[in-house]
Formats: structure tokens, sequence, C-alpha cells
């Protein structure tokens, strides 16, 4: 049995427990004790008493904060240096019902089973997800993506040499997702390099370090190969939240129109005085297109009309348009007959002038309201369309990328030396074909770093010694710079983040200069990036590798 | 990582704001302290080394706040991440005693998951069989059965999902029942 003290009868905690030891002032005193370095205090400076006593507290506390400034940075785990030349993630669209497997554009295969992906509550998705995937293939990719390359093993720090490194998540309606344990996704990543000495490491960003994973992970060809062709799948363009909006206001304005159509006011008729007229009562909201006239009457069009109709006492009367005329259906119901009748609303010689200038406004009204939505639903209606031609547009695009992705893929067959590294993703995040190495040595200097156009000291938070040829980049705290280690055989050179966030350069040519003959501390002439890059390839053309 | 919900929750911006100024780290130390020192206690043998644990656990959080991200879990599961490190740290170091607080019920609980009958089984050899277990092994079965955590926190905690944490712990209780057997024959 471990070391462990069982106890079966824990007094509960108490209120009491719970406040006691709470204290943020005392907490944030620690911090702030470990955060700020002593040599900025006051007490630095003016102590007098003790000198010895301070030295010592001095030197603790100064290696405390390099110990923690070393292992753990002052930014964010990931953290790109050049953020608008980030490495861009490729955006696939994965029904989770079926197998599905993507061709990625480097010739990497990510062979996706059905039901690969659950919530966060371990639940099956089932439709349509968003996965998202990018590759790191050179140093310099890592360095624009800001993940990190150390390795700490047992508490000694390695740097990572890679032979490829992917990132891959999912989201499904902007939530991320998880892996499913029985449905593994395997990644068949293309890899650079053919050396068998490169293991499976996870980035474990909660834990902030490298996890091993397992031994090798590399074959000389594809698995699946020969069912490449028949299980390509592009990526899908998303369900467009926009355009179901955009179809949901159609809709809405389609039956806008509708109603004001049966709003168009009826133009009033005068009275045929040969015939006969009778009065009823129109409710205004049923029948606004006749409500609007004062005294209005109806004069009956019917040939089978019957005038002795009139005597009769009807008990209700119901009205109904005569659907695409100006004409009324009016039913006279009592309980021992119901008549019904076509009839016109007529007007009175001495209500019709006046009932034409109501008619007037209510036509002028309402051929404005018409036009107005029946723009409004041209618009719609244009945009919806020119957006249906995109996606159209979009989707033929990648269908055609796809089939230079198959060619380029085809022909990637037929080369002998490619190399598959396959990664099993048992969680989604950055998963690296990677190993560990100790940094270079032959040379142990001091840097310091100085800039090349201005001459002016610079100040340096993390400096990044990369050796042609290799897939490395050996990194350095500000801590750290005071024992720079490097191989003067190889052909080095040096990225930086200064402390202004910005991106620095000591070209090889520049780096053999300033060492040769150097003694024990070196000045590095820095160029320090201050221009946009239009492209991650011009930032890698910058970076000299 | 890749997807950023548009606007905040109110966590959010506390975390966005303590990131800025450490002393506006007080209203999460506030909100999360009581969790802790329940989940630290859990662990320990006194009153007074979990509360000396639980401001050590508060401390490396307001250190590693900058370079907290949010994954889709809680602010909570960062906490307890830190909370087992801390405690596999100071176990390791021999720096504190490794507490382990259950009840009887709770072993017998362990029995009735492997299939066992409490009348053939002894929960004394179990305890004795279930602390060989590797530390995050028993710390699973430490907060399934002896703080009996639903699945969904335990996953929570260990960003994980619900089906792996299950998984797992089904396969510790599998991997545990030879030498269960074992014992109990002789």
């Amino acid at each position: 049995m471990k070391n462990f003290k069982i106890n079966t009868h824990q007094p509960p905690l108490t209120d009491a427990d719970l406040q006691s030891g709470k204290d943020f002032g005392s907490l944030l005193k620690n911090y702030q004790a470990i955060k700020v370095p002593f040599f900025k205090t006051a007490k630095f400076w003016w102590g007098s008493a003790g000198a010895l006593a301070t030295v010592v507290a001095a030197v603790l506390l100064l290696s405390k904060a390099m110990t923690n400034e070393h292992t753990q940075g002052t930014t964010a785990f990931i953290n790109p240096p050049l953020p608008m030349s980030d490495i861009p993630r490729v955006s696939y669209a994965v029904n989770t019902i079926s197998d599905t497997v993507i061709l990625h554009t480097s010739g990497s295969r990510i062979i996706i089973p059905a039901n690969a992906f659950l919530d966060k509550s371990g639940h099956a998705i089932n439709g349509t997800v968003q996965l998202h995937y990018r590759e790191f293939h050179e140093i310099s990719d890592v360095f624009l993506a800001g993940i990190p390359m150390v390795y700490d093993s047992a508490g000694e720090q390695f740097h990572f040499e890679t032979a490829g490194m992917i990132d891959i998540t999912a989201y499904n309606n902007g939530l991320p997702l998880f892996t499913n344990p029985l449905s593994p996704i395997r990644v068949e990543m293309v890899s650079q390099n053919s050396a068998d000495r490169f293991n499976t490491y996870y980035l474990d960003t909660s834990a902030q370090q490298w996890k091993y994973i397992a031994q090798g992970n590399f074959s000389a060809t594809s698995t699946n190969a020969d069912s490449v062709a028949t299980t390509l799948s592009p990526a899908q363009p998303e369900a467009d939240a926009s355009t179901k909006k955009q179809n949901a206001e159609i809709a809405k304005v389609k039956m806008e129109i509708s109603a004001i159509l049966k709003e168009k006011p009826v133009e009033p008729r005068k009275v045929d005085k040969t015939k006969s007229r009778f009065t009823i009562k129109v409710d205004e909201k049923e029948f606004p297109e006749i409500a609007v006239y004062s005294n209005l009457k109806f004069q009956p069009e019917d040939k089978n009309y019957d005038p002795s109709k009139a005597a009769t006492l009807w008990e209700d009367v119901q009205l109904k348009r005569v659907a695409g005329t100006d004409k009324y259906e009016i039913t006279f119901m009592s309980s021992k007959e119901t008549y019904t009748i076509i009839a016109a609303p007529v007007l009175e010689e001495t209500d019709y002038a006046e009932a034409k200038k109501v008619y007037d406004k209510k036509f002028e009204e309402y051929t404005t309201k018409l036009t107005e939505r029946k723009q409004k639903e041209a618009t719609l209606q244009a945009e919806l369309e020119a957006k249906a031609k995109a996606a159209d547009e979009k989707i033929k695009q990648e269908i055609r990328e796809m089939e230079e992705r198959r060619k380029s893929y085809e022909a990637r067959l037929q080369q002998t030396e490619l190399v598959y590294r396959t990664f099993t993703i048992q969680q989604f995040g950055i998963w690296n074909a990677d190993c560990p190495s100790r940094l270079p040595s032959g040379a142990l200097v001091a840097a310091k770093f100085t800039d090349s156009k201005s001459g002016q000291p610079i100040t340096v938070n993390q400096c990044y010694l990369v050796e042609k040829g290799r897939n490395a980049m050996y990194s350095f705290t500000a801590a750290g710079m005071s024992r720079f280690s490097f191989n003067p055989k190889s052909q080095n050179l040096i990225w930086v983040i200064t402390n202004q966030l910005k991106v620095g350069v000591v070209h090889q040519e520049q780096f053999e200069k300033n060492t040769r003959g150097a003694g024990a501390e070196v000045r590095f002439h820095l160029e320090v990036i201050d221009k946009k890059f239009s492209s991650t390839d011009e930032v890698k053309e910058f970076l000299g590798i | 990582m890749q997807t950023q919900a548009p606007g905040y929750t109110e966590e959010e911006q506390l975390i966005l704001a303590a990131q800025r100024n450490p002393e506006k780290f007080q209203p999460l130390y506030e909100k999360y302290y009581a969790a802790i020192l329940r989940f630290v206690y859990q662990r320990t043998v006194s009153k007074e080394d979990a509360q000396d644990i639980t401001q050590q656990v508060f401390l490396q959080a307001m250190i590693n706040l900058p370079k907290y991200e949010h994954r889709g879990f809680p602010f909570s599961s960062w906490l307890y991440r830190i909370a087992i490190n801390e405690l596999n740290q100071i176990f390791r170091k021999n720096e504190k005693q490794r507490g382990v607080n259950l009840e009887e019920k709770h072993l017998k609980d362990v029995i009735e998951e492997m299939d066992y009958s409490t009348a053939t089984a002894d929960e004394r050899i179990l305890l004795e069989v279930i602390t060989t277990l590797p530390e995050d092994d028993f710390t699973l079965i430490e907060m399934r059965f002896f703080e009996k955590r639903a699945f969904k926190e335990i996953a929570e905690i260990l960003q994980s999902n619900e089906a792996a944490v299950k998984m797992r712990l089904y396969r510790i209780l599998e991997k545990l029942k030879p030498e269960l057997q074992k014992r109990l024959n002789n």
C-alpha cells in the first residue's frame, strides 16, 4: 500500500472552515512577491540595513522570477508572434453519419469513421460538423503558429525536432466537439522526413506541456491508398444561416404583398337608378376596401334576383367578395330560408364625388405600399440568387481543387520515398511527430542584441536558435540568454520576440559575422520586422529559412 | 481555440479582467474557493493542510492566468487541474501525507460495480488493491465512488468527455478484478 492515510471519519468542512482559510489579501501579496523582481523595488535601492541579507533575498527572488519566466513564459501558451501571418486552418464540412476520407492539400489523409464526434455530454453528433485542420512541416510554420517546442521529460528540458505536426479540431454550431474513443479519427500525415527516430506527442494546453503518446508513427505508404478515389470528400459549404433568414424574409414580404392586394380599394360606382338597391352594414376590418365609403349601397347584378325577397325579415347576412371582381356574394339568412345574390357596391349621385376622392387617396396609398413591398421582394430575391450563384461557384471551385489534390496525390503515390506518419486522434488539438534533442553545444556565450538599423540595444523576451537543415528551434528566455549555446559548425540563425512584441531576425551571415572572434559576450545585430507581409511565404523568406 | 463565440459570458469577462489586472482575480477566488478547498480536503489529512494547499492552488492559478485560454470547459475545470497537479507534486515530494477519505459504503459501491457480491468480496482487500493503482487511476475511482461526482463533472475536471471517462473507469475496474480475485483466493 502506498503512503496513504485512510480515514473513514473525516469531519466535514464547516462554514467557519470555508471562511477561515480564505484570504485574498495574503494571496495577492504572495503573488506580487513572486511577480515583481526585487531589483525593481525601492527597498533594493534604499535599504541600508542588512545589506548582505538583502542581496541574498534579491538573488533568491530573482532566481524564482527567472525560473517562472523560463518555464512558463509571460504570454499565452500558443502565441503566434505575427498574428496576421499565422498558419491558416482549412475548414472541412464532415457528415458524421457515414465514413469520410478527406484528402488534404498536402496529400495527407484524414480518415473519419462514422460517429467520430461527441458533444460535451458524450452524445454522438448526427449531421454536419466543421473540421478545422492545418499542418506544420517547416520550423518556420511552427514559429509563426507560436507553438512551443520545449519538452519537459522528468524535469529535464529538451527541444523538439519535428517531422511534421498537425492541428485538428472540430465544432458544431460554434461549440467545440470531442473525439469518440470508440470511433477514433486517424490522420495519415505526409512527412518530409523519412527518419524513424520520431515519436508521437500531444500538446496538452491545460497542463502547458507536450505529452509523450507513442513510439514511432511512420509508414512508407498510405494504408488505404487504393480507396482514395472513391472516398474523397470535398468540403461542403456549411448551411448558411443568413440564407435561411433571407428566405424567411422573402416569405414574409410575399405574405405582406398578398395582404396588401386584398386591401385594393374598389372604385366607386354610381347607382343605376332603374334598379333596386339595399343597405347592409359592412365590417371595416373584413372589407376595408368598401367600408371607407359613406352611405354605401348594394345593387343586385343577378339576373335571377327576386325583388319580393326585399319584404322578408332576414335574421343574418354574410358578405363575400367574388374573386377577381368588384362584386360581392351576399347571403341572407333566416330560420326558414337562405337567399344568395350577387351585388355590386354603389353610391348615390350625392355621395359619389366624396367617395371618388376617398378612393383616389386610398388607391395612391395602396399603389405606393404595393410598389415598395414588390421592390423589397425583388431586392431580396436578387441577393439570394447572387448568394446561390456564389455558393454554386464555390462548390465548383472546391471540386476543381479536389481534383487537383487528387492528381497531386496520385503523383505523390508514384514517389518511392513517400512517408506517412499516422496519428490516432484521441483528443482534438496539436499532434506532433517529434524527436527531443538537447541544446546544441560547441560555444557558450552571453547573447545581447542591437538594432541593426539604429545601433540601439534591444531587449528580447524570447530567442529561438535555428540550425539550417534541422527542423528544430531551440528557445531561450530572457534569463536563458546569458548562457546561450550554439554549434559554430552549423549554419545558425536567430529569431527573436522583442519586449515590444516585434519579431526580429539575425540572418546566417550576420550570425557568423557577430560570433567570429567574439569573447564571452556576443552582440547580435538584429533586423526587426516593421513591415506588413502579404503572405506567409513572404514572412518565411524574411525569416531566412 | 479556433472558434470564438461572439460576446463574452460574465465569467469570461471576469477572467479577462483578471488577466489584465491580478487584483481583479478576487471574484473568481471567492466563487471557487469552497469547491477547490473541498476537493483538496478530500485528499489531505487535515483542514490546515487543505487550506494551505488551496492557497497554493490559487497562487498558481494567478501566475498562470495570462496563459489561460478557454477550450470549451468551465473555468473550474482548469482550477481542478491545477489542484491535481499541485497535490501530485506535494505528495511526490512527501511534503504532506496523501489522505483518502471515504465511507465503508463507498467501497461496497465499487464492489457492486465490479459485479461482485459484497458477501464474497472484502472491502479491506479492495482498498488494498485500489491503493496500488497509479495516481491518475486512483483519482478517477476517488472522484466517482468516494466523492460521488457525476461522469459529466469528472469529464469536465479531466477535460475529457463522458464516454471516455466511463470507458477509462470501467477499464480500471476490469484491471482490478484479477488482483482482487487473487487476494480473495489467498
